[in-house]
Order: C-alpha cells, then sequence, then structure tokens
C-alpha cells in the first residue's frame, strides 16, 4: 500500500511542476552536442598545435629574451642614492612613437555614450588629447548605464620573456611632475594598480589634476601621499598609502560632467624626489563599526 | 544509516527508470515534438518582430519623458499614468519654469496628497525635472525632496535588515537623489545626513553614502590651485566678469604684474561710424610684455589669433592672443634649459631638477634669462576676450594697446580669425564631403 500510495504522489508531483521531457530532451541533447564539438575544436586547433607552434617559433625567441634579462638583472636591481631634485622621465610624447605606446578610449567604444577623443601630435612636437566630451547616451536595451560621458588614455603595460607582465616600480622617488597646458577642466590622473588577483582589476590610486587655462606650460607636482585609493571609480573607505610599486599603468581621464570639447596638451610626464614633502599620507584611517561591510 | 542510503538509492533508481521510459516514450514520438518546437519559435519571432517595428511617434515621446530612469518606468507593475502623473504638477500647472516654482510645486504634492500615494515615481519625475527649473544646484531643492520619504515605517530595525537592503526599491530612490547632488557639485549638510538616519535607520546603504559624501567633498572643496568663483557666485555674474576672472586665472599665476582692464567701445569712438559694434574689451598685458613688444623688429609680422577657448566650471571662454612667429634662437635656448645635466657627465643617468650652483659651475652658465612668454609656439605680448569675438572689435582693441604704446603703428599686424575652433566640425559632415568630391572626380 504505501509503495502504490508513494508512486501516486510522485506523480502528482510530475503534473504540478509540469516537467516536459520532451524539452528536456531536446535541450540536454543540444547541450552535450555543443559540449562535445567545442572539446574536439580545442584539442584540433588549439591546444597540440599551438604549443607545436610555440616551442618552434615564437620559444626560441622568447627564450633569448629571458637570457638577456637575466643578465641585465644586476643593473636593474641597482638603486643608487638619490639626492634632493633628481627626476627621471617616465614618458615622454615628443615622437609618434611614443604616443603609439598610449591607448585611448571613451564611450562610444562601447556602444553607450558618443564622445570622440583622439591622441595626436602637434607641430612643436608635444601630445594633444582632445576631442568632444557628450552626455547623451545612445545604448542597448537593458544596460545599466545611466550617466555617459568620459575619455581616457592610458600607457600601455610593456612585456617581459614569456609574455609576462612589465610593471614600473618607482619605490624610491617621491612625486610626479607633470608638464601640461590644458583648458581650465580638472582632469583626473589615475594609476592602475591590481594585485594578482581578478577581483582587484579595477583597484586604482588617483588624484585630480587641475589646469589653469591659456597658453602657458604649467608643471604640476602632486606628491605619492596625497593619492586616494578607488575601485571601480569611486573612493573606497578603507584608504591605504601609494608607495610606488606594481603600477600596471598610467592614464588621464576627463570626466568632468561638462559637455563640450576639450583639449590637453602633454609634454612629458616624469618622477622627482624631493626632500621637502615629508607627508607619509594626506588622508585619515578610520575605521568603521564592526558587522558594516566596506566598499 | 547504511540501510536507509540503499532505500534511497533504490528510490533513485526508480526514478531514473520512469525517466528513461518517458525519454523512449519521446523519442519515438520526434514528430510532435518538432510540431510544438515550430510553434513555440514563430512566438518569439512574433515578439521579435514586435521590437523591430519601427517605432511610433507617441512611443518616441514616451521615451523621452522616461529619460535615463527607463529601467525603473519600464516595470510591469508600473503603468503608464504613473508617467503623466508628475506632469501634473510641473508642466500644466506652472508657466515660468524658476527655482521658486519647483520648491512650489513640491509643497502641492505635499498638501494635495496626504496620503503619499506613488511619491516614487513624483520623485524620479522631479529628478528629471530638476535642470529646466535651474533647481539642480540648490540644496534645500534637494532637502525638500527627500522629506517627502515618510518617517517610520521604512526604518531599518535589526542588523538583518540594515545589511540586506530594507526597502530596496525606496532606498535606491534616495541614493538616487544623492548621486545627482553629487554630480551637480552640490555639498551636503549636516543637519541631512541626519534626516536620512531618521528615515532609513543609521548605517544603512542610503546613510553610507551620504556619510562618504559628507566625509570626502569638503575635502575637494577648496582645492583647486587656480581658484575658480563658486558656483552660487558664478549665477549672478555678468558676462564681462566671467571674462576679468578667466583672464586673471590664466595670466595672474604666470606673471603676477599683469595688469588686466576692461573697455566699451561707446566711450572710444563716435556711434555714428558705419561699422561701429556696441561691445566691451577686457585686455590683460604685463610691463614685461610691453618691453617685448618695443624691442620687437619691425619686419616681423604680429599675428592676433583665435578663438581659443578656456572653461570656468560650465561656461565657456573665449580668447584671443597677440604673438609672432617662433625665433629659432629661442627654441635653442629653451631646450639647452630643458636637459639640466648632460647624461654622460651624470654617473646615476638621472637628471637635476634644482641644480647646485657649487656643484657644478657648467649648469650654471648655461641658464639664460628668458621670460615667461618667450615659448617655442612664439612670444605672448597680450590677451583679450571681446564680447562679439568679430574682427571689428578686435580692430577696437588694437587701438586701445596704440594708446599704451606708441610704436605699435608701424608693426604690420595680420588677423588670423577661425570662425569656429577646429575640433567642433562634425566628422560625418566632412566625410560625406570628400566622398561626394571623389566620385565628381572620378
Amino acid at each position: 500500500m504505501v509503495l502504490i500510495l508513494k508512486k501516486q504522489v510522485l506523480r502528482r508531483l510530475i503534473t504540478i511542476r509540469s516537467f516536459s521531457y520532451d524539452k528536456w530532451y531536446k535541450v540536454e541533447s543540444e547541450r552535450q552536442k555543443r559540449i562535445n564539438k567545442k572539446a574536439q575544436d580545442f584539442v584540433k586547433d588549439k591546444s597540440v598545435f599551438d604549443l607545436f607552434k610555440f616551442v618552434t617559433k615564437e620559444g626560441v625567441s622568447e627564450f633569448k629574451k629571458f637570457v638577456q634579462e637575466f643578465k641585465e638583472t644586476d643593473n636593474k636591481n641597482y638603486k643608487p642614492y638619490l639626492e634632493h631634485g633628481d627626476f627621471d622621465y617616465l614618458y615622454k610624447f615628443n615622437t609618434k612613437e611614443d604616443i603609439e605606446n598610449w591607448l585611448v578610449s571613451s564611450d562610444s567604444g562601447y556602444k553607450i555614450g558618443k564622445t570622440k577623443a583622439s591622441l595626436n601630435l602637434t607641430q612643436q612636437n608635444t601630445g594633444l588629447f582632445s576631442g568632444y566630451l557628450s552626455s547623451d547616451y545612445d545604448k542597448p536595451e537593458k544596460s545599466k548605464a545611466i550617466y555617459t560621458g568620459y575619455a581616457n588614455i592610458s600607457s600601455l603595460t610593456e612585456q617581459k620573456s614569456f609574455k609576462r607582465e612589465n610593471r614600473i616600480n618607482i619605490d624610491q622617488f617621491n612625486c610626479f611632475m607633470l608638464k601640461i597646458r590644458g583648458d581650465g577642466r580638472t582632469y583626473m590622473m589615475v594609476l592602475n594598480t591590481p594585485s594578482k588577483y581578478t577581483l582587484t582589476y579595477t583597484y586604482m590610486h588617483m588624484f585630480p589634476l587641475y589646469t589653469r587655462g591659456g597658453p602657458y606650460w604649467q608643471y604640476v607636482k602632486i606628491p605619492f601621499s596625497k593619492f586616494f585609493h578607488a575601485s571601480h571609480g569611486r573612493i573606497s573607505d578603507k584608504q591605504y598609502r601609494f608607495e610606488g610599486l606594481d603600477v600596471k599603468s598610467i592614464g588621464i581621464t576627463c570626466m568632468d560632467g561638462v559637455e563640450g570639447p576639450f583639449s590637453l596638451e602633454i609634454d612629458h610626464i616624469g618622477v622627482l624626489k624631493d626632500n621637502e614633502s615629508t607627508e607619509h599620507f594626506a588622508y585619515e584611517t578610520y575605521k568603521i563599526p564592526k558587522y558594516i561591510s566596506n566598499t | 544509516m547504511a540501510r536507509r542510503l540503499l532505500t534511497l538509492n533504490l528510490q533513485l533508481t526508480s526514478l531514473n527508470a520512469l525517466a528513461c521510459r518517458r525519454l523512449l516514450s519521446s523519442a519515438s514520438n520526434d514528430d510532435k515534438s518538432l510540431k510544438k518546437v515550430e510553434k513555440t519559435e514563430e512566438k518569439i519571432l512574433q515578439k521579435y518582430l514586435r521590437k523591430i517595428r519601427p517605432k511610433d511617434e507617441e512611443e518616441k515621446e514616451e521615451e523621452e519623458r522616461k529619460g535615463p530612469f527607463k529601467n525603473y518606468f519600464e516595470d510591469e507593475e508600473r503603468n503608464k499614468s504613473a508617467i503623466v502623473f508628475y506632469e501634473e504638477y510641473f508642466d500644466k500647472n506652472t508657466k515660468q519654469k524658476d527655482r521658486d516654482n519647483f520648491m512650489s510645486a513640491l509643497e502641492a504634492f505635499r498638501v494635495t496628497n496626504p496620503t503619499k500615494n506613488l511619491y516614487l515615481d513624483f520623485i524620479y519625475g522631479a529628478l528629471l525635472k530638476m535642470k529646466e527649473y535651474n533647481a539642480h544646484t540648490h540644496l534645500e531643492a534637494y532637502r525638500k525632496l527627500m522629506e517627502i520619504f515618510p518617517i517610520g515605517p521604512i526604518k531599518c530595525l535589526t542588523k538583518w535588515q540594515r545589511d540586506n537592503m530594507h526597502f530596496p526599491r525606496h532606498q535606491n530612490c534616495a541614493i538616487q537623489i544623492l548621486e545627482q547632488m553629487e554630480r551637480n557639485g552640490v555639498i551636503l549638510d549636516e543637519d541631512f545626513v541626519r534626516l536620512t538616519i531618521k528615515i532609513f535607520g543609521d548605517w544603512t546603504h542610503v546613510v553610507r553614502k551620504a556619510k562618504r559624501q559628507l566625509y570626502w567633498l569638503p575635502k575637494f572643496k577648496n582645492s583647486n590651485p587656480y581658484p575658480i568663483p563658486s558656483i552660487e557666485k558664478l549665477e549672478n555674474m555678468k558676462d564681462i566678469e566671467i571674462a576679468f576672472a578667466a583672464l586673471e586665472r590664466m595670466c595672474m599665476s604666470a606673471d603676477n604684474a599683469t595688469r588686466i582692464e576692461a573697455y566699451f567701445t561707446d566711450d572710444l569712438e563716435e556711434k555714428t561710424k558705419d561699422n561701429f559694434e556696441s561691445t566691451w574689451i577686457v585686455t590683460a598685458q604685463s610691463q614685461k610684455q610691453a618691453e617685448l613688444l618695443k624691442d620687437h623688429k619691425k619686419s616681423i609680422p604680429i599675428f592676433v589669433e583665435g578663438p581659443f577657448i578656456t572653461w570656468i566650471r560650465s561656461k565657456m571662454v573665449e580668447y584671443f592672443v597677440m604673438k609672432t612667429d617662433p625665433d629659432p634662437e629661442i627654441i635653442e635656448k629653451i631646450k639647452q634649459n630643458e636637459n639640466y645635466d648632460d647624461l654622460d657627465q651624470n654617473f646615476k643617468n638621472l637628471h637635476n631638477m634644482f641644480n647646485d650652483p657649487f656643484r657644478d659651475e657648467f649648469s650654471k652658465n648655461k641658464k639664460s634669462d628668458l621670460s615667461v612668454h618667450e615659448l617655442t609656439d612664439g612670444t605672448i605680448f597680450a590677451l583679450c576676450c571681446t564680447g562679439t569675438g568679430t574682427k571689428t572689435s578686435l580692430f577696437y582693441w588694437t587701438k586701445i594697446l596704440e594708446k599704451q604704446i606708441s610704436e605699435l603703428k608701424d608693426f604690420i599686424i595680420v588677423y588670423k580669425i577661425k570662425p569656429k575652433p577646429s575640433f567642433l566640425v562634425d566628422l560625418d559632415k566632412l566625410k560625406n564631403d570628400f566622398k561626394e568630391n571623389q566620385q565628381k572626380s572620378n
């Protein structure tokens, strides 16, 4: 009796859920076919042949690079004692090759906004970051973006042997030094400093870059202690200092919220050792009470 | 335990057997299943075609009404009447679009709707209308919007409610108000944060955002080294005052001794002339620049170029420059100045910013006395802003400078004035013109 009752109950449950095996079979068989096809393609095209190609063609050249890097390790690790006022050029914008190492991105690249941006050489051999910032939104359906309008330039990361990232280490210096000529807007200087986990790919330190308009050049000095920590473009509650280690890329964004043309002329970005600025960190490191999530 | 597991396994096997039977039966009846699939595909296609169909004008108008808060209004629970609802308070009953009328519309909602029915729709609508009424930089307007939320029923009482976003629809609406304040540069008051705590409870998502804004925004309020007039001040300023502030910002930090003066063309010349324009002119010139003009060679021409662009917050100012072509001698001097140390002598492979005169005399001799105004583009003699930006108004500007420096009459002056800055031109139009020209040539 018990078994019969159980069977009846099970049948009822099946009917209530309206689980159709036809649909399930259709979906499941297609899914399995897709997985099999993917696996076959992966084995055929990528795994074996790519490894073979890499070893023969690229592997030899990469290994030569690795040997060169191993020889030059002593020169790279050599850190001279810096005096007051020593500075070095990180990036110059004086030739066409320098400008090709920078990446320009804007809203219109993601098909959300309508901003235009470009980085070009001027007649005086300086880089000009210019365009038109617009807050119109021409977005696809069901996108979460409400506000639009930004343009950005960021440096490309150099690659070591075997396609590893070569990150910038400016630990021994003290502050940034820029030579720029802007148009009254406030830009933002961004240092992308993610750690090895993929969760932290938007971690960055940033500080506003104030410009006065006009034809005169201006030297901007920003000490490392002024940079605040942010993730996903928003200031985070937990603050810590920018130590000058493991910088993936340096960038400048224009996200003023004011619609219209913009132009920023850049000569160089440098690093400086200034013994007079002894500030460790400009902002307070308060703690939020327990059991409340930091963001 | 072992027995129980066995029984469970048995049950599972029986279930699997059931499923296999079903599968076999479905495999035998392939035709039926295919027909079903075809029917469903047709339904999906019809739905898809509805979306592709060209939009009517009424639908386009509705989308414009919704604005950026499209996702909120497109919920199935919200009716179309909700959009019309807030327009009764704003568009129909008000004629002048002022800040006072915006506040009166908010009061009208409080008086006529004591039950606060559909108040979230009203707030989203008011946020859209804010810029039309010129209330988007006004703190009291935002405070009045926040006071619409009822005190008591939305409040979080337990930790569970606080962490998991109690009443998410209401909290997202309040966050949107704070977001719009941040975008428009409005800085919070301490009482504003207390109000949010009263409504939502302490340390909720809304209050956390409000506290962050109260902590961070005043830090960067006065951090600009090139000072700008505040938002409230800039609304009441006239065009001359804005031009005066822009020139002051550009020149005074470069050269302290610049003299900025304003003139009106009505005082300079008679109105009976043919090409007369009644405008204002603001000039900026330092003593050093006047000396450079006097030393200038008469054979080399002087250019009046423009208009170039500067920004003061959201206002665009166009200015003009009087300058010459660059001398090759000056460019060489500037290049020598920038190379602070020769890299061959320096074993550290680094440059030095502040040269010690005791350390090396070589670098000391290299320095030359160049002023700020001598650049690689060319030496700059004066800056100006005019009300109209035409060629005649710039002709008056040269006459004003001639009174101060009498030697300017002998120079050749060339006017290089663009109708508009080059990056304002539409690229699409240029491309189309380029293609048409190519077709004609072929």
